[in-house]
């Protein structure tokens, strides 16, 4: 009877959950209907895509654990990917697309096999100069990328029968695109997290000797967090240079990828929405407080202070971080056996 | 299964922890591994499981040679190892922590039956399935890390330290446990701080002393032996 009940319950929960997401993205895809403010939309064109990002970051950071402050780096490779082969080769948006993420992936992969093996703040370390290394790589390579004047795009176009569709400068199509972006990027991380992958990348995260002991071979699968996370850069890093039509290195500093990290951090490592709230919530609120021009960034600061002392775990960060955060002492433990004993004499 | 270790050599920088360390441990026994603190025996157990690399010195399964360990490959032969403290994955649920120790059996079928297992030998992880292991109290995180093992299907667990921290009457329970595990035909090395216990329960035992084993013998004569007595039964 009770597990009746309790069947029942879960699929109420579930009904609820997908009647909430149906309605969130009718209300997204609905939602230049009702507003034609070029603006905002623009804003949130941009807070897909650095959503599109942390979603990525979370894989490496968020999941396994490894901490990458120079995420920008791979985000560039995919922006530059498509801009290089549309200005030197003419390929268009679409055709550019595999070559963007498998370009990131790759870097990912060889940077990732040669510094995996550092832990903790060292890999931070070296992942921030990587990502330094990569933006001034990029300003200096005049020949290739341009360098600081960046290279100019052409929009993405398309082509159906013998009509053809372009995106203009207008942020409306652009809005979509990220929509459907996002959405399929938020398909694949929940595939993911569910997977033995999933699992194992946590388990890793948790307890790295713990997880070899199961038979986890702990370096391939932070080398397979790695790679995945940098294709979703590029991938991110493609929509970002077909929406913007125009690369420069400036978009990939330091501040970007300290940025990501936060957006991460705000809105609950580890968590597929939070990494989502996160990022809209640190698009926005900057944008929010324009209105108080160059002291914004001491509100914004505040802002994170606050979340850090009150809410350290996150916006949606569950129970699951708080727990991190308040172990448990031993003397505890020892009191809950002593009732454990008591139990086991019965 | 037949596991002997060979002249293990390990160092850490400078330091050689290990200086040839040669024992066997069989299918269905239980070994004991008894020293102080700091001689060696937790650096055994890794360098078995393939976490510390050794510089010197070969393993042997079952008459098959083996100089380069790497760990997934030894888990799936069957070496298990519960290690030190604990250290189950605090933020998955009891059931998830089970699931991960069956990490290699990707296609096997029978993971579900074994986890039922796991559950009517240890009652009380039945009563936590759902909770996160880091709520569990520290007698039932190590049965948790005991049952965790125990799906890998292990011939041989390597066991460190299971009684550290636990209150008596919980550790007893946890060494009714191996007891049980053993006569189902699981191979234990243990590491034990408890050394009367193990000594008692161990068909055959080592004692080792800064990196070197100094004595070994049937548990229950090194149990009878003044040196031992003195040294780790407080005599």
């Amino acid at each position: 009877m009770s597990k009746k009940n309790a069947t029942s319950g879960y699929n109420r929960g579930r009904l609820l959950r997908t009647a909430m997401t149906v309605g969130m993205l009718a209300i997204l895809f609905a939602l230049p209907y009702f507003n034609h403010n070029e603006y905002q939309l623009d804003v949130l064109v941009s807070a897909g895509i650095f959503a599109i990002l942390v979603l990525g970051l979370n894989v490496m950071t968020g999941y396994c654990g490894l901490l990458n402050l120079g995420y920008a780096a791979f985000f560039a490779s995919g922006a530059y990917t498509y801009a290089i082969l549309n200005v030197k080769y003419g390929l268009s948006f679409w055709v550019s697309l595999p070559a963007c993420i498998i370009s990131a992936g790759a870097l990912g992969l060889v940077f990732g096999s040669c510094v995996l093996r550092l832990k903790g703040d060292y890999l931070a370390l070296v992942t921030l100069g990587f990502g330094e290394i990569t933006r001034i790589a990029l300003n200096n390579m005049d020949g290739l990328t341009g360098g600081p004047n960046g290279l100019t795009l052409s929009h993405p176009v398309i082509r159906f029968a013998n009509k053809s569709f372009d995106f203009g400068i207008k942020s409306l199509p652009y809005y979509y695109l990220s929509l459907l972006a996002l959405l399929v990027t938020i398909i694949i991380m929940r595939r993911l997290s569910n997977s033995r992958f999933g699992r194992a990348w946590i388990a890793i995260k948790e307890d790295e000797v713990a997880a070899a002991c199961m038979g986890i071979n702990t370096g391939k699968l932070k080398l397979f967090a790695f790679c995945i996370g940098s294709a979703i850069a590029g991938f991110a890093g493609w929509l970002f240079a077909g929406k913007q039509g125009f690369v420069s290195p400036e978009s990939f500093d330091f501040t970007t990828s300290i940025m990501l990290v936060a957006m991460l951090v705000l809105g609950g490592i580890g968590s597929i929405s939070g990494a989502i709230v996160g990022a809209l919530a640190l698009t926005i609120i900057p944008e929010l407080l324009r209105p108080l021009q160059e002291y914004r960034m001491f509100l914004f600061g505040a802002i994170m202070i606050i979340m850090m002392l009150f809410r350290p775990q996150g916006l949606l960060g569950g129970v699951r971080i708080f727990e991190e955060f308040r172990p448990v002492s031993e003397r505890v433990r020892q009191e809950e056996d002593e009732v454990l004993a008591e139990d086991l004499k019965q | 299964m037949h596991l002997k270790v060979n002249n293990l050599h390990i160092s850490y920088g400078k330091i050689e922890m290990l200086k040839g360390i040669t024992l066997e441990v069989s299918q269905g026994t239980i070994t004991a591994l008894v020293g102080a603190n700091g001689a060696g025996k937790s650096t055994t157990l890794m360098a078995i499981s393939g976490i510390l690399p050794f510089k010197e010195g070969s393993m042997d399964i079952d008459g098959r040679q083996i100089t380069r360990i790497k760990t997934d490959e030894i888990v799936a032969w069957g070496i298990v190892q519960v290690p030190e403290g604990r250290r189950v994955f605090r933020r998955l649920t009891v059931l998830e922590n089970l699931q991960m120790g069956a990490f290699l059996r990707r296609h096997d079928r029978t993971v579900k039956d074994d986890i039922e297992r796991v559950f009517s030998l240890l009652p009380i992880l039945s009563k936590r399935e759902k909770q996160e292991a880091g709520t569990l109290s520290g007698g039932e995180q190590q049965m948790l890390a005991i049952g965790r093992a125990l799906l890998a299907k292990p011939k041989i667990l390597l066991l460190d330290e299971p009684s550290l921290g636990l209150a008596p009457l919980v550790a007893e329970k946890i060494f009714d446990v191996l007891l049980k595990i053993q006569a189902e035909g699981v191979g234990i090395l243990l590491v034990e701080q408890n050394a009367r216990w193990a000594l008692e329960a161990a068909a055959w035992a080592y004692v080792i002393e800064t990196g070197k084993i100094v004595l070994e013998g049937e548990g229950r004569k090194l149990l009878m032996n003044t040196q031992v007595r003195k040294a780790y039964l407080g005599e």
